[in-house]
């Protein structure tokens, strides 16, 4: 029959003699390998994220893309009207493309032959609300011949 | 038995999970890489695809041999430039020097395409009808179209009514078509769809 006091006194002692093997082994310990764990994680959340944002940045282009068309085609349609007539158009949605809005400015530009004609400056901004998506502006000046 | 080196089973079984988790957690990453490379070069091929169309049209728009016509196959004309065609959108005609007229239109059959076709004379077939949309890295298809006529009454918001019509804007005239604009829609079915669009006035102030 083994007493109380005898069975601790071995178990302290096979805990011991564990935990001597141990150490003298060769190998990873599980803090380190969940530290690796940690830092890898955090690497693959940076990809993660400069791809998600590349992914926003091709969505904000065709939403650039969109806008630039929506400008040029205020500008031919201001062409179809007459330069000399275009009017000025504050910032406005575009009917049928929702997130896009347009405006027109019209600035007398430098005489620069000297003739007294100040050519006419018109620019037609189409801003996407898109995120990421900066203002599309085209310009064309008119001059009396 | 207890001179011997190990791993007891615990540490194999703590150690193995730890271990599928970290595959699981980069093979996860390595087939989204995989997915979303593929999503961006379909986006990116869309994109080509529908810049291509777009200059293609403004090309033609430029070249056109008087003023554009839009044919409604709901409303056709009496005397139809480019219907019937299998199409229930409208159809962009551009007349050509040599007397024919260039057809644009979205094929709305299953899947629908942009379609573009020559159709000599009245009297003859529209040839050849050429898939815009074929060739693309990615398979495409138009999931929406429209094609309208620039008129210096529409541009200036006004709108034409009467016989013959009368701007509402006044000066403004409704006969003169100086220009067309096409707007369309792309698909790759994976990525959001992405517009498209053209717009040329030949008569120029």
């Amino acid at each position: 029959m083994v007493s109380v006091g005898n069975r601790l006194t071995k178990n302290s002692t096979k805990a011991g003699t564990t935990r001597a093997r141990l150490g003298g082994e060769r190998g990873v310990a599980l803090l380190e390998v969940l530290t690796t764990s940690v830092i890898l994680v955090i690497a693959m959340l940076g990809l993660a994220l400069m791809l998600s944002m590349g992914s926003s940045f091709v969505r904000a282009e065709g939403g650039e893309r969109v806008a630039l068309f929506l400008a040029q085609q205020r500008m031919e349609e201001l062409r179809a009207i007459g330069l000399a007539r275009a009017t000025a158009e504050l910032e406005r949605p575009v009917p049928g493309f929702p997130g896009f809005v347009r405006s027109t400015t019209i600035t007398g530009g430098t005489d620069l032959d000297g003739s007294g004609d100040i050519p006419r400056v018109i620019r037609v901004s189409v801003r996407s609300l898109v995120r990421q998506a900066g203002p599309i502006t085209v310009t064309a000046v008119y001059a009396k011949h | 038995m207890k001179a011997q080196r190990g791993s007891s089973v615990l540490e194999v079984l703590v150690a193995g999970t730890i271990g599928a988790t970290i595959a699981l957690g980069f093979s996860g990453f390595f087939l989204a890489s995989l997915r979303f490379n593929r999503d961006v070069d379909a986006q990116a091929a869309l994109q080509r695809q529908g810049t291509a169309i777009a200059e293609e049209l403004g090309r033609r728009l430029r070249l056109a041999d008087g003023s554009p016509k839009v044919e409604d196959p709901a409303n056709p004309p009496e005397t139809p430039a480019c219907l019937p065609l299998g199409t229930l959108d409208m159809v962009l005609v551009i007349p050509n020097e040599d007397g024919s007229a260039t057809c644009y239109y979205r094929n709305t059959a299953t899947p629908p395409q942009v379609m573009r076709c020559t159709r000599p004379s009245p009297l003859e077939d529209c040839v050849p009808a050429a898939n815009l949309l074929s060739g693309s890295l990615a398979p495409l298809w138009a999931t929406g179209w429209g094609a309208s006529l620039v008129t210096p009454c529409g541009a200036a918001d006004g709108t034409c009514s009467g016989d013959p019509a009368v701007c509402s804007i006044a000066g403004q005239s409704c006969a003169a078509v100086p220009g067309a604009s096409v707007v369309f829609t792309l698909s790759d079915g994976t990525n959001r769809p992405e517009t498209f669009g053209v717009t040329m006035v030949a008569t120029r102030h």
